[in-house]
């Protein structure tokens, strides 16, 4: 006899119960969390320790590193002065999901007030798992093209803030900052931009002022 | 494919809470912006059920399409995943629907 189970349920349903559980934690200790999600190679970790070596004395700042494999991002932010890093290897899992952050941040230090989470390098799947993060950080570099924002819209939709890194290599890649930007705003309006080169250190200052100032109300 | 396992879990789960020993179909609604595809999510359901109570089982995908009111010149319309402007005067949008990823009911014996 064949009977009918009505579930109705989220597939994701067991990260999003995960991530509320982050989110709650994170607002009682006043934790502050962003997650930072890139293609690989966009530039992601050295805009963080260039971010980190800035922000370290103003705030204590954890990282949380996404990699397939490998540790040495995590010790690239431990050297540029963060307060605590911890290198999460996914063993060919392509994003971070909530279960991974909530065993991680058991070890976390409490003196620490503000926490990125540097996501796995992939423009598609980061996108679809909740951290418990109170910001979600694009970062696009002029050098991947400006197509990127239409191709991946998924990201770019879900992402509050958009950081167009490598900008001192306009000239060399042929893509105009203002219209990869353009790109990204057709993509979702809300998107708070920042400009920036890890590598001159060009609007470094105002990415960082940002992310010093969030508070938990701005979440 | 960490989707797809996803729904497998919830799917099995629920089975043999009912003390299932089969499952012949499987009811999910997929949106059309919520980025997974649902050509790519039978390809990995098959690769899934093989072996399992699962295996003759029919997965039912009822795609769910966004639409849009244009804040400035209330066009409503029909939102694809490449969709980021009013189709009528240009201005931004803010889709409605078409996030769904869920689970809908599974039939089993």
């Amino acid at each position: 006899m064949t009977t009918t189970i009505h579930i109705d349920k989220k597939i994701l349903e067991k990260n999003e119960v995960c991530a509320e559980r982050l989110k709650k934690m994170f607002f009682a200790k006043n934790i502050v969390v962003v997650n930072f999600m890139s293609s690989p190679g966009a530039g992601k970790t050295t805009l963080l320790e260039k971010t980190i070596a800035k922000i370290s004395r103003v705030k204590k700042t954890g990282v949380i590193e996404g990699d397939i494999a490998t540790d040495g991002d995590a010790r690239r932010i431990e050297s540029a002065g963060a307060g605590w890093v911890l290198q999460i290897n996914t063993d060919g899992i392509c994003h971070l999901d909530a279960s991974m952050v909530e065993k991680a941040v058991a070890e976390m230090p409490q003196d620490i007030k503000l926490l990125i989470i540097e996501n796995v390098g992939n423009l598609v799947c980061p996108s679809g798992f909740d951290l418990g993060d109170d910001h979600k950080i694009i970062v696009g570099s002029l050098a991947e093209g400006l197509d990127k924002p239409k191709k991946y819209p998924g990201m770019y939709r879900k992402s509050d803030a958009l950081v167009v890194n490598k900008i001192d290599l306009a000239p060399y890649v042929n893509v105009d900052p203002d219209k990869f930007v353009k790109e990204a705003l057709e993509v979702n309006p809300n998107l708070r931009v920042f400009k920036t080169s890890a590598t001159t250190g060009e609007g470094l200052d105002e990415f960082c002022d940002w992310l010093t100032g969030l508070t938990k109300k701005d979440g | 494919m960490a989707v797809a396992q996803s729904m497998m879990d919830l799917v099995f789960e629920n089975a043999s809470a009912n003390g299932a020993k089969k499952i012949t179909r499987i009811d999910v609604a997929v949106g059309n912006l919520s980025g997974v595809a649902a050509d790519s999510l039978s390809f990995c359901f098959d690769a899934l059920k093989s072996g399992t109570i699962a295996d003759g089982a029919l997965l039912a995908i009822d795609e769910i399409i966004a639409t849009a009111k244009c804040p400035a010149c209330a066009e409503e319309f029909r939102v694809g995943p490449h969709d980021f402007l009013c189709a009528k005067c240009g201005g931004p949008i803010s889709p409605n629907g078409g996030r769904e990823l869920s689970v809908k009911s599974i039939e089993v014996e």
